[in-house]
């Protein structure tokens, strides 16, 4: 259907400026992956679970609330009588990650980690022992049911904290922290591109 | 010792085109990714260099499928007969001319045959590639790859024609058939004499070698994966280096018959095969750049836009380099100046009348 629009090709004029222009002056936009990483959300239930031995009261509690029985734990009663895990073991090749034992823990000694790289060589590397459960190294625990760790933690990169709408959505949120606890690919984009994305 | 001649130049030519078509391979994959702001392969060997051999060994022990209901014989030859035309037109390629070079000076243009209808020569043996493609889509026995073959013999001869009549006008301006004659003749770039003839051989090309946008061969989103969708392992291999030989082939003759060869323009540096090798790299940079522009056509448009936009403009362009043939010499500047006026002017309007008259539809 023929109209009275001129068309001398210009489209396709534009289009060849605006990838040549992308050729030469965009940054590259993938990351790099085992070089570089990009911060997970901070209620990241991540592929593992982080006990915490010194709030522990070994009540049980999780691993009656594990729909799948991962959790194994033996108590012993000690001389003031109050009680301490022996044994205290988590299957995290059967886990699904659920977060249950999370949020029915009554003192907040379990929390779920925020690491996403759990590959090994054979099942039985999967059942943690407790010397293994604590915090340490990549393993740490995530903001997930836990809100005194979620301040704490690093912003997620490509997620855009203030700007109108997450403010809408998390008006308990505290300001973008320092960018020094960004993550070094967040870094590379510009403030106005992130708020440009946020508003989409 | 004119045996020694053949084989130094076989070898020459085949190391040249599979190094080149190795690396083009390469360069689409990271230019392409670039464009796409992403960096594309980079994990074999610095830099991902070594990709096309870790991929030419993984193609080379993969299992090789027969279909049980193929013609055997047309399905083995195929690819094999898709590929060989793009090796052969490197016969007449001049890679570098005859005297005084850069690096070191020759006695006879270095080409393995200089043949006095090079660009005859050159049409003729690049319409055989199409043979090949016909064979794979009948021996295939499969609906997807008979509908490619067809799209691609329709596509094929309408393309050709603008093509060819773009072509016509350097060889009228050279007044040579000959590959090396026509290097010889371009003082100044011929695509600065022939900017429209430029515009519709490169389009033409483009189509020819079945390139995005043009590549309705392999519409992946129509008919699967075209002609190639029986094809595994090697003979896949074949196809896939086949259309990149032909890619090279046309940013060859594109170089050559436009840009000047193996001379550095206005003969400001002595002419060298580097400059060639230069300029096949540029026009190649060209071609993906249109790649990662343009969505690919539909097969109407395909069609209206071969006769009813390349056709006509290739003939007037004909008939003005004819007229202009007329003129005295010395003209050189003002002819320039003069083609590449009417060049926009003729595109910009005959665009804009194509346009109006529905586009490409051919309803």
């Amino acid at each position: 259907m023929p109209d009275n629009r001129i068309s001398l090709g210009q489209g396709i004029l534009k289009g060849l400026a605006l990838t040549i222009k992308h050729f030469i002056s965009r940054p590259i936009i993938t990351v790099q992956y085992p070089e570089e990483r990009l911060v997970t959300s901070r209620r990241i239930r991540g592929c593992d679970l982080v006990w915490d031995s010194e709030r522990c009261t070994a009540c049980c509690t999780c691993a009656k609330s594990c729909p799948q029985g991962n959790i194994h734990i033996e108590t012993k009663v000690r001389p003031d009588n109050t009680r301490e895990a022996v044994v205290f073991e988590i299957d995290h090749g059967r886990s699904m990650f659920c977060g249950l034992c999370v949020e029915s823990c009554p003192f907040d000694a379990i929390h779920m980690g925020r690491s996403y790289e759990r590959a090994t060589y054979n099942r039985d590397s999967l059942v943690i022992p407790k010397e293994k459960l604590v915090a340490q190294g990549d393993r740490q625990p995530s903001g997930y049911f836990r809100p005194q760790f979620e301040e704490t933690l690093p912003p997620q990169s490509l997620l855009i904290y203030g700007g109108k709408s997450s403010e809408v959505k998390t008006p308990e949120n505290p300001p973008p922290q320092s960018p020094a606890t960004a993550a070094p690919v967040s870094e590379k984009k510009e403030p106005a591109e992130r708020e440009k994305v946020g508003v989409k | 010792m004119d045996w020694l001649h053949w084989v130094i130049y076989v070898v020459i030519i085949l190391a040249f085109v599979l190094t080149l078509v190795m690396s083009f391979i390469l360069i689409e994959r990271r230019v392409v990714g670039r464009f796409q702001l992403r960096l594309g392969p980079n994990r074999v060997g610095p830099q991902g260099i070594l990709q096309p051999v870790a991929d030419a060994v993984k193609i080379l022990l993969k299992e090789d499928i027969i279909p049980s209901k193929v013609d055997r014989v047309v399905h083995l030859l195929a690819p094999i007969v898709t590929f060989a035309p793009a090796v052969l037109i490197f016969a007449v390629i001049p890679f570098q001319q005859a005297g005084n070079g850069l690096f070191f000076d020759l006695k006879a243009t270095a080409s393995m045959v200089d043949l006095d209808v090079g660009v005859l020569f050159i049409f003729a043996i690049s319409s055989i590639s199409v043979v090949g493609l016909v064979m794979a889509g009948w021996a295939s026995n499969n609906k997807y790859a008979l509908l490619g073959a067809m799209r691609t013999i329709a596509q094929m001869v309408s393309y050709e024609i603008p093509m060819v009549l773009a072509v016509l006008g350097i060889v009228l301006i050279a007044g040579s058939l000959s590959l090396a004659d026509i290097v010889d003749k371009q003082n100044i770039p011929f695509i600065l004499l022939q900017p429209l003839g430029f515009f519709i051989y490169f389009l033409g090309a483009t189509a020819e070698m079945n390139r995005s946008p043009f590549d309705l061969l392999e519409a992946e989103s129509e008919i699967v994966a075209g002609v190639n969708i029986e094809y595994s392992g090697m003979k896949f291999a074949m196809f896939f280096l086949g259309e990149y030989a032909y890619a090279l082939a046309v940013s060859t003759i594109t170089s050559v018959l436009f840009l000047g060869g193996a001379k550095f323009p206005w003969g400001l540096l002595p002419q060298s095969f580097i400059w060639l090798l230069v300029k096949i790299l540029l026009v190649f940079f060209v071609i993906l750049w249109i790649r990662s522009t343009l969505p690919r056509v539909r097969v109407d448009q395909l069609m209206g836009f071969a006769w009813k936009f390349l056709l006509p403009l290739s003939l007037i362009n004909l008939f003005l380099v004819a007229a202009e043939g007329m003129l005295p010499s010395g003209f050189t500047w003002p002819i320039v100046a003069l083609n590449v006026t009417l060049a926009v002017a003729l595109v910009v309007i005959w665009a804009n009348r194509f346009y109006r008259v529905g586009g490409a539809k051919v309803a």
